[in-house]
């Protein structure tokens, strides 16, 4: 046990003699530790178990100021004294990195949890840096410490940080030229203090730790010492610890207490002195005005109308006409496919009018270009604007309004948040259901989030379509499909028993978007929509593209024509679009996209082809949930439920878009 | 391993077991984490996303 106890003693020689140095990050549990470990190492770390345990730790490497560190991120310890396996752990590390230098990592909301294990750091002697993270959150808390204070009390560099913003990282680094052992110390009381100096001759100085804290985990009892002591002392030294311990704990009774006691006494005297509660900085009066008026029960309708004709004509006009048209037509129609098309024109298979590759319904021709000429354009810029809206904090206030206008159709509040969540992606929204306190909450939001609210993907290619139509048009999509929620909400919330539960949601402040924040944001969405969508786009080409070769594409457009064409007055081909939109509803809408964008393009849309438009779209977002959606509606609900929603909705999205069609044909 | 920040509830976490696995059948290629305290769903900043944060933070720092 000792010589696997004194491996990292051996690797630190090595690692000195190579010149270099080893930086301990050492914190209580949910500090940022690891945070704070990948600013400052980057994105290389090596993960292993440390000797002698199951306990995982991760190693990296940083220079700073000319010194070459080896970064070990230890677990979560609330001192040295081994609460379980994971605190052991942390502990050996410092016994067995005699000379590491330890950056001290401590949660400035909760200032004493930390200064507790710094004065046990400062009794073990070790040369330290204390980081104060997560100082931003304690700042929003009203939560001020003088630094400057605590670094002279304390008698160590102190750095305030935030580690997921990497702010402080480079004084951090500066700081450690400065790391040494704390200056204050806890005085204990006078026959534990003669304990401690009866046992601290008897103890090794070739650890981590200085004989004072040594001396007090033997007198504490700490079993787990007794391997890192045997192969250095001698027995008459050990029986002679052993001794002090039992005396100790007859005489003082219980010493865990006492000492613990003693420590908070010396961390609240200091608390008092640098731990100042001030206001939080307030929003000003514009802010605060703004604010306000986001959840108002009248004013924060416009401000929402405003929001969404912001995205509209963003989406609509800019990512829809504007970058579509430049990828679809300049890059992909005019230069992409027909030199895919000319590359492979060996191959009649692959290239020709039925090609699997530059085809009618060819993967290059249609599924990527479905996937990267029109959809990523619109999901670009839609997702620039969510990002935007997401950063500065206006989502938790559209549930709010949300949920007055559920409320007022008898809809449990809580049923508002997966609702809202149905914009970012419906398959989770409805994983999220499961907060629900009843089965048939539950049912109807998993309804309500199947029929008729549209995921992010295929709200972009909403707003990219109505922005082809008439505003009118548009009204009378937007309209219907409000409609829809509402009456099939209100005639569920009719027959479902029970009182109404409050909704709770913390608002946080309102501020304006930080770039940064929203490109990296929306980076992260395409790139998550790239992985996610343009499989299932090539997936869904390839089953347009071998049912039309085996000839069912043509009979099913046959045979759904009555539907298709005599019921909804759509052209033929739109089945292809349903038949796509099991697999994913953006795709389908992609398909009545491409569709009508020549002739938007060309502003030669007539009256019946602006019907057109809004009976599809509406047919299409009313449509049966994507594949993944209906995947998790049969794991949460069981198959019959999931059975029993697909007859309900194939009826309501026909009938409402047919319904839609006469109104139009009509009124519009 | 990195923590992540709630963009509708502020909720702070560890990514790296807030993955929407199991229970979507898209888990295994999706990079979308779940806040475990609202079920707001977003997608983790992996790769190019990480690449640009990583670099904008250095700026603001320096």
């Amino acid at each position: 046990m000792s010589e696997v106890l004194d491996a990292p003693a051996r690797a630190t020689a090595e690692r000195a003699a190579a010149g270099l140095r080893t930086l301990v990050l050492v914190g209580n549990a949910n500090v940022g530790k690891s945070a704070l470990f990948g600013a400052l190492t980057g994105k290389y770390a090596t993960v292993s178990n440390y000797p002698g345990t199951t306990v995982e730790v991760m190693r990296g490497a940083l220079s700073a100021r000319g010194a070459n560190f080896s970064v070990l991120d230890t677990p979560g310890t609330s001192g040295l004294f081994p609460g379980g396996e994971d605190e052991q752990a942390t502990r050996d590390i410092l016994l067995g990195e005699p000379g590491a230098t330890v950056v001290q990592v401590c949660d400035a909301k909760n200032l004493r949890r930390g200064l507790l294990l710094a004065l046990e750091l400062a009794e073990a002697q070790v040369p330290a840096v204390l980081a104060l993270n997560m100082a931003d959150e304690a700042w929003e808390r009203g939560i001020a410490i003088d630094v400057a204070l605590l670094e002279q009390l304390l008698g160590i560099p102190v750095v305030p940080t935030v580690a997921v913003q990497r702010q402080g990282l480079r004084a951090l680094r500066e700081a450690l030229a400065r790391a040494r052992p704390a200056t204050l110390e806890a005085r204990y009381d006078p026959a534990l203090e003669q304990a401690l100096s009866d046992a601290q001759p008897l103890l090794p100085r070739d650890l981590g730790l200085a004989p004072r804290a040594l001396a007090m985990l033997a007198l504490l009892g700490d079993a787990s010492l007794r391997s890192w002591l045997r192969p250095r002392i001698s027995e008459a030294a050990l029986r002679r610890l052993d001794d002090l311990a039992q005396r100790a704990a007859r005489d003082l009774g219980p010493l865990r207490i006492r000492v613990a006691q003693a420590r908070l006494q010396v961390v609240d005297i200091l608390l008092a002195r640098v731990l100042h509660l001030v206001l939080p900085p307030g929003p000003t009066r514009g802010a605060a005005w703004i604010d306000r008026l986001t959840t108002h029960r009248w004013l924060g309708l416009p401000l929402l109308a405003a929001v969404l004709y912001a995205c509209y004509q963003f989406v609509g006009v800019f990512g829809a006409k504007v970058c579509v048209d430049f990828l679809e037509r300049a890059v992909f129609a005019e230069r992409l496919t027909p030199w895919v098309a000319g590359a492979l024109r060996w191959s009649d298979f692959l290239a020709g009018p039925d090609g699997l590759i530059a085809g009618r319904y060819g993967l290059f021709s249609m599924g990527l270009s479905y996937g990267l000429a029109i959809i990523l354009p619109i999901v670009a810029t839609f997702f620039l604007a969510f990002s935007a809206l997401e950063d500065s904090g206006y989502l938790p206030r559209l549930s709010v309004m949300a949920d007055r206008a559920l409320r007022a159709i008898g809809l449990n509040g809580k049923a508002v948040l997966p609702m809202v969540l149905g914009l970012g992606c419906d398959t989770m929204a409805t994983m999220t259901a499961r907060v629900l306190e009843t089965k048939k909450e539950r049912v109807l939001v998993t309804l309500l989030l199947a029929l008729g609210v549209p995921c992010s993907a295929q709200l972009a290619v909403i707003f990219a379509m109505l922005a082809g139509v008439s505003a009118a048009a548009s009204l009378w999509f937007a309209g219907t499909i409000l409609a829809v929620i509402f009456v099939v909400g209100w005639l569920a919330a009719k027959v479902i028993p029970g009182s109404r539960s409050d909704f709770v949601v913390e608002l946080p402040p309102l501020r304006l978007p930080q770039p940064a924040n929203v490109l990296v944001k929306t980076v992260a969405r395409i790139e998550w929509y790239l992985r996610e969508a343009l499989p299932l786009f090539l997936v869904g080409t390839l089953l347009l593209w071998g049912l039309d070769r085996a000839g069912a594409l043509a009979a099913l457009e046959r045979a759904a024509a009555p539907l298709v064409v005599g019921l909804l007055d759509l052209p033929r081909e739109a089945a292809g679009a349903f038949i796509a939109g099991f697999l994913r509803r953006d795709y389908a809408a992609a398909g009545l996209f491409a569709h009508w964008q020549p002739l938007m393009r060309a502003g030669a849309m007539t009256r019946g082809m602006e019907i057109q438009v809004v009976v599809a779209l509406t047919t299409i977002t009313l449509f049966i949930p994507c594949i993944a959606n209906f995947l998790v509606i049969i794991k949460e609900r069981g198959w019959r439920t999931a059975m029993a929603m697909l007859a309900f909705i194939l009826p309501v999205a026909f009938g409402t878009g047919a319904a839609v069609n006469a109104l139009m044909r009509r009124f519009y | 391993m990195e923590p992540v920040r709630c963009p509708l509830c502020q909720a702070v976490f560890d990514g790296a077991d807030a993955g929407c696995r199991p229970s979507c059948p898209l888990a295994r290629s999706c990079s979308a984490v779940c806040c475990p305290r609202c079920r707001y769903s977003f997608p983790r900043e992996t790769g190019l996303a990480a690449l640009l944060r990583k670099a904008l933070s250095r700026r603001r720092a320096t």
